[in-house]
């Protein structure tokens, strides 16, 4: 028998009275559709009430009961290129993505600097995250080296030359939409099946309290329409966009995922959506938005234990780190945003080496996290063997008899790999001889060095260059119309 | 004689305690302009605190509001006095077309407000005709453009764009804020100023003035 710890924070009736509550939130109060006439159309037909003026819709408890009813509980996931089926996402399966959303680089010459993005840094981020046994999907960020209209598209293009994991990665506009779709066909292109093999995830975040912003709700139509699974996150700051109160929080976030579910099914009846969210805790002293702090996880593993009473695969922006550096702080927060977030089975984590509010991607963070990730998973993915060979009486009578130790029974042979988690060398475990020997050096210096050895050791992905050049071509085509001739990707050379 | 009782009220942001006093004197038939002295005192007290570390958000949020309840309370007797405070300047304040978050402008316009300068809050999700339509009618010294995503930043390069080809570019000064925005994004489309955060956007507007 294998045992998967779990932390359940609200009872049974709880969660049914924070969704009483966002159901009554959604019939009374309802839900604001920002310029985007279609999406009112669409829940008009199906029974909801609309106030074209307000743009405001209040959805019935019928009808969001009957939507909730199709949303399929499970994800399964393929490479980029749609042919490697790689796990069933839902259940209790927990599953590590990167941070994206950043806009600066921090410097690890020097520490706590910071510089905007570019090309090469999505470049060695991809080939970073390849590496990353723990990290299952990967967030590109923003790159500031080609007109921001087409930055979409372009770090989407990077991060697939260079990384076969499922990419977590929105788009801005209709345009840039359209052009991933487009991209993703190339992508595919080749593969028996590649409509229904699931490869990608697109963030939608509609706005607390209760809005939904034309190219959200568009963009968020149109993954359904297109069969790319959405995440719905709100991202609401406590005591800001959302009350100051827990629950209260987790009720209003309740009733704006219901709104996405509610839409994204009329769209698309059955279509895999997930069940996302980022609550942070107002950090009242100096007006930041901490997704860190340990009320802000309380809050999304709660979110997260409604979504799965639902049946819908969950996504948090958890194990994030606040902090302006890679150091103790940033470990504290990945660690017990990891930990509490296992053991809740939040199925997707997005914070891998991120710092500084979702601001700033760490390289140095990014491989720090994979260990913690791997010890926050070991904790309910490894699972615990409870068995008549784990218990090991037998074993323990053995060798006590023989006046022996443990060290030469065939049952450590047998165990040691499978009960312990051998970590890399980023984590020192080691003696005070060989710390002292190899210079001092702090976890982060270790991860600074296995970036390097990476980098210098490891072969890129190869992408055939008939699709890469598809993609680069589709991708430059659109930089043109903003001014761009060349990609900066085409002078890089392999 | 000032009130200390009130001014330390109004200091922590005690609704009930500084409307209880005011009416009291309001009733009593007393001279209010007094009262007005004692209010904006204590709003700078309230300033101080919140810089201190002493006070946090809330209680400057709160607190302002409070203020404006008491100036209400007292208009009736001494009319425009109330509007007649020496104000720094006039700032418009949007979060642009788009984007619907409107925290972090709002603590812009408080931190402002305590500073003592005229606020025109256009709130969120604002077209960019309507600001230019603001800064043609009501002249505004600033106007200060929030955006917190990356596909509404575009909106405050729209924004200088047209000003330029209205030619009202030299009329007002630009300040933009936000999260995914930076000096060199300022620099491009060429605002005048970047405010890093709301206390940041409040002493760049000072150095606009």
């Amino acid at each position: 028998m294998k045992i998967r710890p779990k932390l359940q924070i609200l009872e049974e009736s709880q969660i049914k009275e924070i969704l009483a509550d966002a159901y009554h939130i959604l019939d009374t109060v309802g839900v604001n559709i920002r310029d985007y006439p279609p999406a009112l159309d669409l829940l008009e037909e199906a029974g909801a009430n609309v106030d074209r003026d307000r743009q405001v819709v209040k959805i019935g408890p019928n009808l969001i009961d009957k939507t909730l009813s199709s949303v399929p509980s499970h994800i399964a996931f393929y490479d980029q290129d749609r042919k490697e089926k790689l796990f069933n996402f839902g259940g209790d399966n927990c599953f590590i993505c990167t941070g994206g959303t950043g806009i600066y680089i921090q410097d690890y010459e020097n520490p706590g600097h910071r510089r905007k993005t570019n090309t090469h840094d999505q470049i060695i981020h991809s080939r970073l995250v390849e590496e990353c046994e723990n990290i299952s999907f990967s967030a590109p960020f923003n790159l500031y080296d080609v007109p921001i209209e087409v930055a979409d598209n372009y770090r989407f293009l990077i991060n697939y030359l260079y990384s076969s994991k499922p990419p977590f990665a929105s788009s801005w506009s209709k345009e840039g939409f359209d052009t991933m779709v487009e991209m993703m066909a190339v992508m595919a292109s080749g593969e028996e099946n590649a409509e229904t093999r699931y490869a990608h995830v697109h963030p939608n975040d509609p706005s607390s309290p209760l809005h939904w912003s034309q190219v959200v709700i568009q963009n968020f139509m149109d993954c359904m329409k297109v069969g790319l699974p959405p995440i719905i996150i709100c991202i609401p700051i406590a005591g800001g966009s959302t009350p100051c109160s827990l629950v209260g929080t987790v009720v209003l976030e309740t009733a704006e995922n219901l709104s996405g579910v509610v839409i994204g099914q009329l769209v698309k009846q059955g279509g895999p959506l997930v069940w996302g969210g980022g609550p942070s805790a107002f950090d009242f002293r100096h007006g930041t938005a901490p997704q860190s702090a340990v009320e802000s996880i309380l809050m999304m593993c709660m979110l997260a234990e409604v979504g799965k009473y639902l049946n819908i695969p969950v996504e948090g922006n958890i194990g994030r780190a606040d902090s302006k550096l890679p150091d103790i702080q940033g470990g504290l927060e990945t660690s017990m945003g990891y930990t509490l977030g296992c053991l809740s089975g939040v199925n997707m984590m997005r914070g891998a080496g991120i710092l500084e509010y979702a601001s700033t991607i760490s390289f140095e963070k990014l491989l720090v996290d994979n260990e913690i990730a791997g010890q926050a998973l070991r904790i309910v993915n490894g699972k615990i063997d409870f068995s008549d060979v784990t218990r090991a009486v037998e074993v323990i009578r053995e060798v006590v008899e023989k006046d022996g130790n443990f060290l030469k029974s065939k049952h450590t042979m047998e165990h040691f790999k499978k009960e312990f988690l051998l970590p890399s060398e980023i984590i020192d475990r080691g003696t005070r001889t060989a710390f002292e020997d190899s210079g001092y050096k702090s976890a982060v210096d270790r991860a600074h060095e296995k970036m390097k050895k990476i980098l210098s050791e490891k072969d890129p992905r190869v992408v055939p260059e008939e699709k890469r050049n598809a993609l680069i071509d589709i991708v430059r085509a659109r930089a043109k119309k903003y001014g761009m001739e060349k990609l900066p990707i085409e002078e890089v050379s392999e | 004689m000032p009130d200390e009782k009130l001014i330390t009220a109004v200091s922590q942001a005690e609704d009930d305690i500084v409307f209880k006093i005011i009416q009291e004197k309001v009733d009593s038939g007393e001279d209010l302009t007094q009262v007005l002295h004692d209010l904006t005192e204590g709003m700078k007290l309230l300033g101080e605190r919140f810089s201190t570390g002493e006070a946090f958000i809330p209680e400057v949020v709160f607190g302002a509001d409070v203020f404006k309840q008491a100036i209400e309370m007292i208009r009736p007797q001494l009319g425009d006095l109330v509007d007649k405070r020496e104000t720094k300047g006039k700032v418009a304040l949007a979060t642009v077309k788009g984007d619907v978050h409107d925290i972090g402008k709002g603590l812009v316009a408080i931190f402002l407000d305590l500073a003592g300068y005229e606020i025109i809050d256009l709130g969120h999700d604002v077209p960019n005709e309507k600001i230019l339509e603001v800064i043609e009618n009501q002249k505004p010294h600033v106007v200060g453009l929030s955006a917190l995503m990356t596909t509404t930043m575009l909106q405050q390069k729209e924004l200088i764009k047209l000003l330029k080809e209205k030619g009202l570019r030299d009329r007002v000064k630009v300040i933009v804020g936000g999260a995914p925005i930076y000096q060199k994004w300022a620099d491009e489309i060429g605002a005048d100023a970047f405010g890093a955060d709301a206390l940041d956007g409040r002493i760049k507007i000072d150095s606009l003035i």
